[in-house]
């Protein structure tokens, strides 16, 4: 691991200088390597507290990060909430006064901050996804203050969200792209351990029993369970099956999922303050029911709860059949639907297994199809939801609270981060698309809402046309985009790909990574038929069932995806794998090979169609050269997703698609490897 | 018999007759086919939803009656009963007894050993041929009143039906004290019975169920309940949509007040789940009624 500290670190501004200047931000290698935690004796804990008491402080046991969180300063004017709310679009940290409902400060990143999480000691964690790093800072005296930067370490490429143990000691930060959890000393900042997860770890938070961790994913329909102590790692099935009109039916129907982005989790309902008193009449006569004793104790008592994991369960299609569009339009549910799995943390099952229906399709266009942050508390559920712009509160004593919604506001848009403020039972929200916050009390009336709005520097980057595009790009229920309330952002969460496989008129399709992959890389589509991005833009929507926008709207969606952010891959691989990627390299540009055949350029691909051997009776045969870049992680591949990883297509006896077969298995190794880097 | 036995038994009588897949299939057969969609214009209104959470382990725990079974019956006596209709009718060669049960609130009628059991639907009325060498058939009738304080009379009553004689004979009558769960919308009574939890709600037209343990039954009559199981560790989810058509006068026969406005559509859905650290199983019941946009108000006219 490589700590940065303070402000003026050379490596640290040349970086950002070169991303700035639009660097490569290629590296020969993914990841960085370990690092010996060792701290020079001229740093003595760069990152730890200077002034350790002083400003502002963590509200409750606020262990989660988001792009807003809570903080709270306790003077002789009474207490005064804050909230740190991360900036979309700027590399700032605002502070936002909720009592007196203003911001009252900005604090300039080393990055973009995509969320931030208030430490115990009152220091403030923040992700900067682009820079693959955790910046730390310190709160001043008062609020009005910046916060002052203390140190910022490299983790591994694209981390996202963070949390805290129950013992405050470690700082847990996923990685979207490279897949890992990163668990550090939340003092010194030193890496304690690198987990590897599933593809596009998400949303953390730590068990009430200090051991593990839940880990939600965008793709996949899973939970990841990391023991923190050990290597450890156990996946939750949130597959749901899809329950038709009948009664203890195994549905064979099983729903994908997608949109893994937030967590929640609440206490055990029967022990703690979950339930209101029961709302039972009896005649007067009657005497009142004994309780009956518990018929097991807890097995485990450390381990209690209900994990809340919001996402959207998803049916392709059935691959083996043509449909008129993205998946199947014959199906008893829409394609995409909004649910949230409860999970036993105990027994780490998903205890929402079935996608409950009644005999009818109904196309829910105030559907939740883009969650984005949550909490829990009491019997109560709240979900931000991009796309729809709203704020939901579900009742979490459902086993789908998806179907038990209570009541909702709507926000400005883009509402990406969710506070509770569990002391005045308000709800705090950044819509970070419209780059405002509204303060919320949930006992009063319906308007009581306070709105503010943060403030631009001057020369923010954002221009109207992304603005809309961006606003385009996550917006459901517009029939110009899809009958169904699909959003592009539906099947491209964070602009990448959904993993999922969709039966369409041509066969099984796979999902195509945008972000970075539609610059100089038509004509589109996996038959190559459409040369310009607007024909397959166009041609998306109407398979979607979508009217289609207007050409300037259009135009403004296109801007936002050629725009949208990519990984940066660190710098720091260790000699071996530099080794093997340079051996793969070699393999990928040799004749014999003959991968650069085809994949040619820098986005390579050579934009023809070819025929590699994948003919089916329902497939047309040539395919479009796919571009490479970030293949690393968008599994599974090929057109119809056949192959759950690379070493399978290198692996696979298939002379039409460059020729592999002859490699040793250690070459097919450092050709992964090299592919992992593009 | 132990308490452990009789809520076997209970099980056992709540469950299929033959198998899961029987009781799937049965379900399928009544419910209106999947496919079967409502027409593009199918009304759409405002939806007024509310929920209910116990502990259920608050609820008052029932200990309804095992089934008659064919040998235990073919040596019982009984009396004639009152609160059935008996009427034997001649058709060509054959005679049919037609059995009513002859009582204002819902009520249901199984005629068969088991025969309370499983998904399936019944009427308040059946009817049985006179077979002189038919050996005696258990019978099982049931109605369901719901009372001014709110919580509803349940009785089962236990027979059999003397096919040789073309008459039916009562052997036992139980009622049963089920609360009300306040603030539906619809009336739905739930209480505790040994295995699960048993839930009455107003005939539902259709019925999906999914549950991780045990097996989920449903018996689709004006008595209409589900029977879910409870377990540690375990969950189960009920879908229902109550049949509108007969809405109003299952209400009114019940005991109920009628709704103050007709709904379009009224669904709940019924949870049980018990996490393995939670000391009792919560049961969840939500409501959705779906009614009539109201027509928006006209402008006044200014002055």
């Amino acid at each position: 691991m490589r700590r940065v500290p303070a402000v003026g670190s050379l490596a640290l501004l040349t970086s950002v200088f070169a991303a700035a200047c639009g660097g490569s931000g290629r590296p020969a290698a993914r990841e960085p390597s370990p690092v010996a935690a060792s701290t020079p004796a001229r740093e003595v804990q760069p990152c730890a507290r200077q002034r350790p008491g002083v400003g502002a402080a963590r509200v409750d046991a606020g262990r989660q990060s988001g792009s807003l969180v809570l903080a709270e300063v306790s003077g002789s004017e009474g207490r005064r909430l804050l909230a740190y709310v991360t900036d979309l679009d700027e590399p700032t940290l605002r502070t936002i006064d909720v009592t007196a409902g203003r911001e009252v400060s900005v604090t300039r990143l080393r990055g973009q901050g995509e969320q931030a999480l208030v430490l115990a000691d009152g220091r403030v964690a923040v992700t900067l996804r682009r820079d693959n790093l955790v910046e730390i800072l310190e709160p001043g005296a008062r609020p009005e203050e910046p916060l002052s930067s203390r140190c910022a370490v490299e983790v591994p490429t694209d981390p996202v969200a963070m949390a805290t143990t129950l013992d405050d000691r470690a700082l847990l930060v996923t990685s979207g792209y490279a897949h890992k959890l990163t668990t550090l000393d939340s003092a010194s900042l030193a890496r304690v351990r690198t987990k590897d997860l599933a593809r596009e770890p998400r949303a953390v938070l730590a068990a009430d029993d200090g051991r593990r961790a839940f880990v939600s994913h965008v793709v996949g329909a899973k939970l990841s369970v990391v023991e923190l102590d050990d290597d450890a790692v156990r996946e939750i099935d949130l597959h749901q099956r899809l329950g038709r009109a009948g009664l203890n039916q195994r549905a064979s129907k099983v729903r994908e999922g997608c949109q893994g982005f937030a967590l929640a989790m609440a206490i055990p309902f029967s022990v703690g303050v979950m339930p209101p008193p029961p709302v039972v009449e009896r005649p007067p006569s009657a005497p009142s029911p004994q309780p009956a004793p518990p018929k097991a104790a807890p097995t485990t008592p450390a381990r209690q709860g209900r994990v809340f994991a919001p996402f959207v369960t998803v049916d392709p299609g059935e691959s083996r059949r043509l449909t008129s569009g993205y998946g199947d339009a014959s199906s008893p549910l829409a394609a995409e639907v909004s649910s949230v799995t409860v999970i036993d943390a105990a027994a780490e099952r998903a205890m929402t297994r079935a996608a409950l229906t009644l005999p009818r399709r109904e196309v829910k266009r105030a559907d939740c199809l883009l969650p984005r942050a949550a909490a829990a508390s009491g019997a109560s559920l709240f979900v931000a939801c991009l796309g729809i712009d709203s704020v939901l509160e579900l009742d979490a004593r459902a086993l789908d609270p998806a179907r038990a919604e209570v009541r909702r506001w709507k926000v400005p848009a883009g509402p990406m981060g969710l506070a509770l403020d569990r002391a005045t039972r308000t709800l705090i929200i950044a819509s970070q698309f419209d780059r405002q916050v509204t303060i919320l009390p949930l006992d009063g009336p319906a308007d009581a809402g306070r709105q503010l709005s943060l403030s631009r520097s001057p020369g923010s980057s954002l221009t109207p046309e992304l603005a809309l595009g961006r606003a385009l790009f996550h917006r459901t229920g517009d029939p110009m985009i899809s009958s169904d309330g699909r959003a592009c952002a539906s099947c491209h969460p964070d602009g990448r790909e959904d993993a999922l496989t969709w039966s369409t008129p041509e066969g099984p399709r796979q999902t195509a990574m945008l972000a970075g992959r539609l610059s100089d890389t038509g004509p589109f589509s996996w038959s190559g038929s459409h040369p310009t991005v607007e024909d397959h833009v166009a041609h998306t929507f109407q398979r979607l069932g979508g009217a289609g926008l207007p050409a300037a709207q259009t135009q403004a969606l296109i801007a936002y995806v050629k725009q949208l952010p990519v990984p940066r891959f660190g710098e720091h691989a260790g000699q071996e794998h530099r080794e093997r990627v340079a051996r793969g390299k070699e393999l990928f540009f040799d004749r014999e090979t003959a991968c650069a055949s085809c994949h040619v350029g820098g986005q390579t691909t050579d934009g023809a169609r070819h025929d590699v051997g994948t003919r089916t009776s329902a497939e047309r045969l040539d395919l479009e050269t796919p571009s490479l870049r970030f293949v690393g992680a968008t599994a599974p591949y090929f057109h119809d997703g056949r192959y759950k990883t690379l070493l399978e297509v290198l692996d696979a006896p298939d002379s039409k698609m460059g020729h592999t077969t002859h490699l040793s298995r250690a070459d097919r190794l450092s050709l992964v490897a090299y592919l992992e880097t593009l | 018999m132990r308490a452990g036995q009789r809520l076997a038994c209970f099980a056992v009588a709540l469950s299929t007759t033959t198998s899961g897949a029987a009781v799937a299939k049965r379900a399928l057969v009544l419910s209106r086919p999947p496919h079967v969609r409502p027409p593009p214009d199918a009304p759409t209104g405002r939806d007024v939803s509310a929920g209910v959470a116990i502990d259920v382990r608050r609820l008052p725990e029932l200990d309804p009656p095992q089934s008659l079974s064919r040998a235990a019956v073919r040596e019982l006596s009984g009396t004639a009963p009152t609160e059935l209709k008996v009427e034997t009718t001649r058709s060509g060669r054959r005679e049919t007894t037609s059995i009513t049960v002859d009582s204002p609130r819902p009520a249901s009628v199984f005629v068969g050993e088991r025969a309370s059991a499983g998904s399936m639907f019944s009427a308040a009325s059946t009817s049985i041929f006179c077979e002189p060498r038919e050996p005696r058939a258990p019978i099982r009738w049931e109605t369901f009143a719901i009372r001014a304080d709110g919580g509803a009379d349940w009785t089962v009553s236990d027979g059999f039906v003397d096919q040789a004689r073309c008459e039916v004979k009562q052997v036992s009558r139980r009622r049963f004290d089920v609360p009300r769960l306040v603030g539906l919308g619809v009336p739905v009574h739930a209480a505790r019975v040994p295995g699960g939890v048993l839930v009455f709600s107003p005939h539902a037209e259709q019925v999906t169920g999914d549950t991780t343990a045990g097996a989920l039954t449903v018996v689709r009559a004006p008595v209409n309940r589900v029977f879910i199981p409870t377990q540690q560790g375990e969950s189960a989810s009920v879908l229902l949509e109550v049949s509108l058509g007969r809405l109003d006068a299952w209400l009114r026969s019940a005991g109920a007040d009628a709704l103050r406005e007709a709904p379009l559509r009224v669904t709940l859905a019924l949870d049980v789940s018990q996490a393995v650290s939670e000391a009792a199983p919560t049961l969840f019941v939500r409501s959705k009624m779906t009614m009539a946009e109201r027509p928006p108000t006209p402008p006044r006219a200014s002055r």
